[in-house]
């Protein structure tokens, strides 16, 4: 006869109690359980939700980039060294650049290592009467692009004119029915035309190109230019532009930077403003995940505690009935010599051995109705299984639950224990 | 002797003030000896009974079990002499509802571990006509098998002291019969009795009969 055996027999033969007390810590520990997977759940799924929408921003991050080179690409050039004090307005209505700049200072800049340039383009320009063709036209004398010296050559951005030729503006060509490898006269040097140009809707439409050097000695303006284009100068972004007009400047004295191609810049800009736009909703997406973590938190924090409490409440209440009501019984095996001890362990041992198998149920109820409520709060599909319990954590569980048990069966058991077993056996 | 009480008191406090259910009770049982101890209800039989059985402190006075001052010994040394030199026998049975024929017998075996306990309590189970029942749970028995249950289980670890609480108090007269033929068998092998009743039968069939009134013995 061992008290186990006992424990067993009394467990079977009062089973609604034990029941209750199993019911009371399987309560207890699901809601623990519960309220861990749903935590995890959120955590997983927000890991997930951040991560999609890091991959979108990313994606669409690199989309605007692409967007604003081939912005700043298409409209050819970002930037024009002006010599300083020109009149804008001037330039802006009729193309026309009064002062000049040396035209070494176009090697000078070359030379100079600003990284943020990646073509140099030397002009002359003037508007002027096409006499031979009773037109006026803007005529732009380029060479093409001076390669950055310091840095390994580019492919060039802008073909040269070779010398000889003429290329032509839409306007131009289509309403004096010129093709390419027509001879054409200009300030009365012969040209043959090496290129026509689709309709841009710009100035470039009544505009004819030359080679620099032809253009100097027609408009007498050798050794000089009118201004230099930097193109492709937003490969560093926005603020590049103010550091290089900063160190133009500070390279070549007396000239202005102007910044073009206003469309792009705009594009630009609001193509960063939407990619910081984006960060930022990443952001706000997650400080309210957090918020919304903290706020569960808050939730468990109240109802684990609650629950564990409740239970070892019901569980002492339980043993406490249990206790009282076999008084006699408890009496008669005092009268019959038992040790404190082995009453006491007949009544704690009574909840400690339901509460492993309750615990465990509870660890599974718990991990049911928390992956369906995680599930239901956060309806976002987990690409693989959901997190649970680790095995230390069911196993810390069952601990916690035992012990739990025992402590709050341990005072009515002592009670019962050391109770006076004379009133109970007293027939009179 | 087997027990004796040397001017025994014991006092309870009541609504009233004190009641004295215990007033300088001397009293000697030898081995073989079966007293029967008698008198009108809240007379102090059953607190003569828990005091004997070492589980009711006096409030003064001394009792001696086998020769042991009891009250004077820690409450250890009192809980194993309880268990090794007296069992119990009482009016409700006080079996174990879960526990079998058999494995209420056993019980005792919990406070004093033996070898042969299992062997011994077969014996009873024998001795007492239980066999047919060992394996039945008490609310499966009669009022008469229960109360041979419950005197096997006082013999369990072979008492010195039989301390009775109207044993037969709720056994038909057949059944009574056989408890008081076993208690007085018991007495009759060396060891002693002691039995508190309102049967008139039961208590011609003790060797000396004690009456009590008001805790005293008269």
């Amino acid at each position: 006869m061992r008290i186990w055996h006992m424990l067993l027999r009394e467990g079977r033969f009062r089973a609604g109690s034990a029941l209750l007390g199993g019911a009371a810590v399987a309560l207890a520990v699901a809601v623990w359980a519960g309220n861990l997977v749903v935590l995890r759940g959120h955590d997983a799924r927000t890991a997930l939700a951040l991560d999609r929408a890091r991959q979108q921003m990313e994606k669409e991050t690199t989309e605007l980039q692409d967007g604003i080179r081939r912005a700043t690409l298409k409209l050819s050039f970002n930037l024009v060294i002006l010599p300083e004090g020109q009149d804008l307005r001037a330039w802006h209505s009729d193309g026309e650049i009064r002062g000049t700049l040396p035209e070494a200072y176009v090697r000078q800049l070359a030379e100079s290592g600003i990284a943020t340039i990646q073509h140099l383009l030397p002009i002359v320009q003037r508007r002027l009467r096409w006499e031979e063709k009773g037109r006026r036209i803007i005529l732009v004398g380029t060479r093409g692009e001076v390669a950055q010296l310091h840095s390994s050559p580019l492919k060039p951005l802008v073909q040269p004119v070779p010398p000889g030729t003429i290329v032509l503006g839409y306007e131009l060509h289509s309403s004096l029915r010129l093709n390419v490898g027509d001879k054409v006269t200009l300030l009365g040097r012969e040209f043959t035309v090496h290129r026509c140009h689709e309709v841009r809707g710009s100035q470039d439409d009544i505009t004819a190109w030359i080679d620099l050097n032809e253009a100097q000695e027609l408009l007498g303006l050798q050794g000089q230019v009118h201004a230099i284009l930097a193109l492709e100068c937003m490969c560093a972004g926005l603020p590049g532009a103010d550091k290089f007009r900063a160190e133009v400047r500070r390279i070549l004295p007396h000239t202005d930077v102007i910044e073009l191609g206003s469309k792009a810049l705009a594009r630009a800009e609001s193509r960063l403003k939407a990619a910081a736009e984006m960060e930022a909703a990443l952001k706000r997406e997650e400080a309210a995940r957090a918020e919304l973590r903290q706020a569960r938190e808050r939730v468990a924090g109240v109802l684990v505690p609650g629950a564990l409490l409740a239970g070892m409440f019901a569980v002492a209440a339980l043993a406490a009935a249990n206790a009282r009501s076999r008084g006699p019984e408890l009496a008669v095996l005092r009268a019959l010599g038992w040790r404190e001890r082995h009453v006491l362990a007949l009544l704690l041992g009574r909840y400690g051995l339901v509460a492993i198998p309750a615990a465990l149920a509870g660890c599974g109820l718990g991990v049911a109705s928390g992956l369906g409520l995680a599930a239901w709060l956060d309806p976002v599909a987990l690409p693989g299984p959901a997190p649970v319990l680790t095995a230390l954590e069911w196993a810390g569980a069952l601990a916690a639950a035992w012990a739990a048990t025992l402590v709050a069966t341990w005072l009515p058991a002592l009670q019962a224990a050391r109770r006076d077993p004379a009133p109970a056996l007293t027939a009179e | 002797m087997l027990i004796r009480f040397d001017n025994v008191c014991r006092q309870f406090p009541g609504p009233h003030g004190t009641v004295t259910a215990l007033d300088t009770v001397s009293l000697g049982l030898e081995p073989g000896e079966f007293v029967g101890v008698c008198g009108p209800s809240g007379c102090g039989k059953s607190t003569l009974l828990m005091v004997a059985g070492a589980l009711l402190h006096p409030t003064s006075g001394q009792v001696f079990i086998d020769g042991c001052e009891v009250y004077a010994a820690p409450a250890a040394e009192r809980r194993r002499r309880r268990a090794a030199t007296v069992g119990f026998v009482f009016q409700q049975f006080h079996l174990l509802p879960y526990l079998t024929v058999l494995e209420n017998i056993l019980a005792p075996a919990v406070a004093l571990p033996s070898a042969d306990a299992g062997r011994r309590a077969e014996e009873l189970v024998a001795r007492f006509g239980l066999t047919e029942r060992r394996d039945h749970l008490p609310a499966q028995l009669s009022t008469g098998e229960k109360q041979r249950t419950a005197l096997a289980r006082a013999l369990l670890n072979r008492p010195k002291l039989l301390l009775a609480d109207e044993p037969t108090g709720n056994l038909d007269a057949a059944n009574g019969q056989a408890v008081l033929d076993a208690l007085a068998e018991f007495a009759a092998a060396g060891g002693g009795v002691l039995m508190v009743t309102h049967d008139q039968d039961a208590v011609q069939r003790a060797g000396r009969v004690l009456r009590m009134e008001r805790g005293r013995l008269v």
